[in-house]
């Protein structure tokens, strides 16, 4: 009841305070550098650029503003000498309970203001991928208990301290240490004051980074609890020093048990956190595979069951072995699941998970009797982790609108045991509305479940399952001249995109155009169709396989094409990226060490050579030749780069900033600019479509791909440095 | 209520001593004056009587019970006025009044108003403190001590900054409060513990000199206080102290304790001042 007393006059006393409306009114700005100096997340998605980035910049910039109204209000009580008053009437725990409660309650109201004020900005820069649910989740995940931990943060270092200076220079180590330093780069989990954001998908919207905010703002926040509980017990009393306090306040058991409950909940946390793989950051390329026993298992089958909501999945895995090799037998599976039971001929089998992670995956050993034919059943389920050397792209996930999930994210990968003839059954059961690929083909044979889920079944001749994707996806199949078909399988919330920039077209002529002047990419498979396959951006990268070519979700995202480098409109920048099929992508990687030779160049320059066969010279030249001059003529007036020496004045931001815009010249004005001039050199148009046909077919050429570099490129040309420098 | 200092001494980290051994028993109703210069350890006292220090030796007892075990209740019982405090500039009396009954978990609302009003205060809540004149904040301070009719109230300095009407007045509020709590008072004017105090402590160099009525210590001094005429430049005569110098015609009228009146002054009726003075005289001597 006292609590709640203090708690309604420490809020009102709140509201009354000038500084805490001025931290307010900076806390609901903070969001506008997520549109311009603070953009973590990666690629362009439209939700990355208007969700995650300003919401981020809200969460980060706002703690640290947070944690300023903690010390200002903390220190403020003991400069005025009002707590010489209160000390000596009121409980000082439940006081300062009180008054943390007031102000993460003006935090709270302040969160919710700012979702207030910038949701109709983004529902309407968001348009049709605006999603309310998605949106304000942000907010309630990332902003608001980050801001209440940098609260207890805050608070806790002055109650120790009692020094402002101090207490701020504590969190800024703290937040610097754990979040922004070289140390943290890596170690996602332990970013308290700036959540892990990577690569937002506008088509798959997937939660997994919210699920994992959730998760580590819980850890923080119980962390953070624990410290504050801690720094009650510092509480200066009876006029004694920091240790006469903490010792006298070890008499009231509570505070010390509540401390180190809430910081062992904290550490237990991070833990048992199935998120990310405790495994190190370097993929170990270590193989499974031990001697095969031939054929050694018959009637295979993986009965799988997804739970998008929770992310979940339970699987069966069931071999019939015909003879179990000898001695200790081993399977590896996602680092998340855990085994629930195993039999073999309806005895359990011992076995043990040895918990070393192997790019996010655990071995589990086990042993059989020597009796065989008989089925070996393996029971497992979880929440499947991303191994730590991936991250930060999501290669594994299971959300309401994607689910992609490798081998040991289905089912057992054994050791030692290959499969029969047979190959495996494979049932699984996920929501209807989910369009499921193995191997990028489609699932078609399923049964309706009574409870709004499909159960897919299929049959498949391989060890491993390279990929299995669900999601909203359309499947449109179409042909070119130069008679192949291709199958463009797409998220369906880019249905209006496809249409209005009759993207299948573009597919039609930018295949027929690259495959005449560099060749055919080596992933057509001669009487098949190719399929482009859209996957979602969470996973980074993209891959390519003999029949498919994985397209990048951000290809045909609102942001790219309205992006006038890549075009000088959207249907130019949707051609720009189907030539990234060929440059680039998942064609002929570009060395780009040196700062200007670049996939992006050779693709800026190959859509140019498109657009100037379909629309004419003139066109081709006011849009794209002019341009790359305009823009190379700046950069090189451009202070700074006339005068290097001076850079060095400048603070390192303004020069990364300098930095990066002179990449992106390099890449889309200038390569373009050197390649043309290349051309001219070399003898023409039709001379380096040999040029880069040759480059492109040695490419592909060779087992083991490394990126082109500009001195290749230059040798192809017999060409110099010197000569493609642009005066 | 009853509390009981048992042979306290409390020594600073500082090694200053500033309670020696101190052994006094406070029980309501009663009114207790507390006077000594500064330094002497009226502040130490009183911060130990709200469990504000721990002493180095000997142990507070509330009804009976240690005070540091009792100190919930202690806080719920306690007004307290600090010579020293800060308000919050912001908020209007009233709401800063509303802050510390809910500190106190004392019920708002009546007995805001009620100190509003005896604090003389009524003007001014709507006032904010930022507003407000120094002896009103002195006002706001009393008024805070006063909520919630707490049984034990302690005050230190707290007349300091208003005006001699205010003053009157406040004693007399004490001085009702008095009739069935504890009531402690600690103060460097002798006329404000002379009007109302049934008993006084006088406290000096940590130890307790005095603690009785004050009319007990006004009939100690008698003798011992007395006046002379002086002239510009004559020292003070050995063994007196000067409480008061008035120019007359024949030179300086000097009012003097002393433990042996001289010869060539003349014998006056002490007042508590003076027997306060002669009190510490005596001790400073020994």
């Amino acid at each position: 009841m006292k609590f709640f007393s203090l708690y309604r006059v420490e809020l009102r006393r709140l509201l009354l305070t000038k500084f805490i409306w001025l931290i307010s009114a900076l806390c609901l700005l903070t969001p506008l550098l997520g549109y311009t100096i603070y953009t973590p997340s990666l690629l362009s998605a439209m939700s990355g650029l208007y969700i995650g980035n300003p919401i981020s910049a809200g969460t980060t910039f706002g703690g640290v503003l947070w944690a300023v109204a903690a010390v200002f209000e903390a220190n403020r009580q003991r400069r005025s000498g009002t707590d010489v008053l209160a000390a000596a009437i009121a409980p000082p725990v439940t006081h300062s309970a009180a008054k943390a409660a007031a102000l993460m309650t003006v935090s709270a109201t302040v969160t919710a203001l700012c979702s207030l004020v910038y949701l109709p900005y983004t529902a309407v820069k968001l348009d049709y991928l605006f999603n309310a649910d998605f949106y304000f989740a942000h907010y309630l995940v990332f902003m608001l208990p980050t801001w209440w931990i940098s609260i207890l943060f805050a608070e806790s270092f002055y109650r120790i301290t009692r020094r402002v200076e101090l207490s701020a220079l504590i969190y800024a180590a703290l937040a610097y240490m754990l979040c922004f330093s070289r140390f943290a780069k890596s170690k996602w989990l332990l970013w308290w004051l700036n959540p892990l954001i990577g690569a937002y998908s506008d088509g798959f919207p997937d939660i997994w980074f919210l699920r994992v905010g959730a998760y580590t703002r819980l850890m923080w926040l119980c962390a953070a609890a624990g410290l504050w509980a801690f720094s009650l017990m510092c509480q200066r009393r009876y006029q004694k020093g920091l240790f006469g306090s903490f010792a006298r306040s070890l008499k009231k058991v509570y505070l010390p048990i509540s401390a180190a409950a809430l910081i062992t909940s904290g550490t237990v946390l991070w833990n048992v956190q199935l998120f990310i793989g405790h495994g190190g950051e370097e993929f170990k390329d270590e193989y499974l595979w031990g001697d095969m026993v031939s054929e050694s298992f018959y009637n295979v089958g993986y009965f799988i069951k997804l739970d998008p909501t929770l992310g979940n999945l339970s699987g069966i895995a069931e071999y019939h072995i015909r003879k179990p090799a000898n001695g200790e037998n081993c399977f590896r599976l996602n680092a998340g699941y855990k085994i629930k039971s195993m039999t073999y001929g309806g005895e359990n089998v011992n076995f043990r998970t040895v918990k070393e992670d192997v790019n996010g995956q655990y071995d589990t050993f086990f042993e059989l009797p020597e009796k065989g034919g008989e089925k070996l059943v393996i029971e497992y389920g979880g929440f499947p982790t991303v191994a730590q050397c991936f991250m930060p792209s999501i290669p594994n996930s299971i959300g309401e609108n994607y689910i992609f999930l490798q081998h040991t994210d289905i089912a057992p990968l054994m050791k030692n045991y290959c499969l029969g003839d047979r190959g495996v059954r494979f049932e699984i059961t996920f929501p209807e509305y989910l369009t499921p690929f193995v191997e990028h083909e489609p699932l078609t044979d399923f049964t309706e479940n009574l409870d709004g889920t499909r159960t897919y079944k299929t049959t498949y001749y391989s060890d491993y399952i390279y990929n299995f994707i669900a999601g909203r996806y359309l499947t449109d199949r179409f042909s070119s001249d130069e008679s192949i078909e291709f199958r463009f399988i797409y998220g369906d919330i880019y249905q209006p995109i496809v249409e209005e920039y009759n993207v299948r077209q573009s597919i039609c002529d930018v295949y027929d155009y690259c495959t005449k002047h560099y060749g055919k990419t080596p992933f057509v498979l001669e009487g098949k169709p190719f399929t482009l396959f859209q996957k979602s951006a969470l996973s980074l990268g993209g891959y390519a396989v003999p029949g498919v070519s994985t397209w990048y979700e951000e290809s045909i995202s609102p942001s790219t094409l309205s992006d006038p480098n890549r075009g000088a409109n959207a249907t130019e920048i949707f051609i720009h990226e189907m030539i990234h099929q060929w440059w680039g992508g998942v064609g002929m990687w570009c060395d780009e060490s040196d700062g200007i030779w670049s996939s992006e160049g050779l693709t800026v320059y190959s859509t140019y050579r498109f657009v100037k066969e379909k629309y004419g010279e003139l066109y081709a030249k006011q849009y794209y030749v002019d341009d790359w001059k305009k823009c190379v003529d700046e950069q090189n007036r451009s202070f700074y780069n006339r005068h290097p020496e001076y850079l060095e004045k400048l603070p390192e931001s303004y020069r990364e900033q300098l930095n990066v815009s002179n990449q992106g010249f390099n890449k889309y004005k200038r390569m373009p600019l050197m390649i043309l001039k290349a051309e001219e050199l070399v003898g023409g148009e039709e001379k380096m479509d040999e040029i880069l046909g040759k480059m492109y077919s040695d490419y592909n050429k060779v087992g083991e791909q490394y990126p082109v570099t500009y001195k290749e490129f230059l040798d192809y040309c017999r060409l110099t440095e010197e000569d493609l420098k642009l005066d | 209520m009853k509390i009981d200092i048992n042979n306290i001494t409390m020594i600073y980290p500082s090694g200053k001593k500033a309670l020696s051994d101190i052994t006094v028993s406070l029980e309501s109703p009663g009114f207790i004056g507390i006077l000594g210069p500064n330094g002497a350890g009226k502040t130490t006292l009183m911060k130990l009587l709200i469990a504000g220090l721990i002493p180095t030796k000997g142990e507070i007892m509330l009804d009976g019970k240690p005070l540091l075990s009792q100190e919930t209740q202690l806080k719920s019982q306690l007004g307290y006025l600090s010579q020293s405090f800060g308000l919050y500039d912001e908020l209007t009396v009233w709401q800063f009044l509303d802050y510390m009954a809910a500190l106190k978990g004392v019920k708002s609302g009546k007995a805001v108003d009620d100190v509003i009003s005896r604090t003389n205060l009524t003007e001014q809540r709507k006032t904010r403190i930022r507003s407000l004149s120094g002896g009103q904040r002195q006002r706001v301070g009393i008024a805070q001590a006063l909520l919630g009719d707490p049984q034990l109230i302690i005050l230190d300095e707290p007349t300091v900054g208003l005006d001699p009407e205010e003053r009157v007045k406040f004693r007399n509020i004490f001085s009702e409060m008095a009739q069935n709590k504890i009531v402690l008072l600690s103060t460097h004017i002798v006329e404000d513990v002379q009007a109302v105090c049934s008993r006084v402590l006088v406290i000096y160099g940590g130890l307790i000199l005095y603690d009785g009525s004050p009319s007990a210590l006004i009939a100690e001094a008698a003798g011992h206080v007395g006046t002379y005429i002086s002239q510009v430049g004559d020292p003070v005569p050995a063994g007196c102290r000067v409480v008061s110098k008035v120019n007359v015609s024949e030179g300086i009228r000097c009012r003097i304790v002393a433990e042996k009146m001289l010869d060539c002054a003349e014998s006056v009726e002490p007042t508590l001042e003076d027997a306060y003075l002669y009190c510490i005289h005596k001790e400073g001597r020994q």
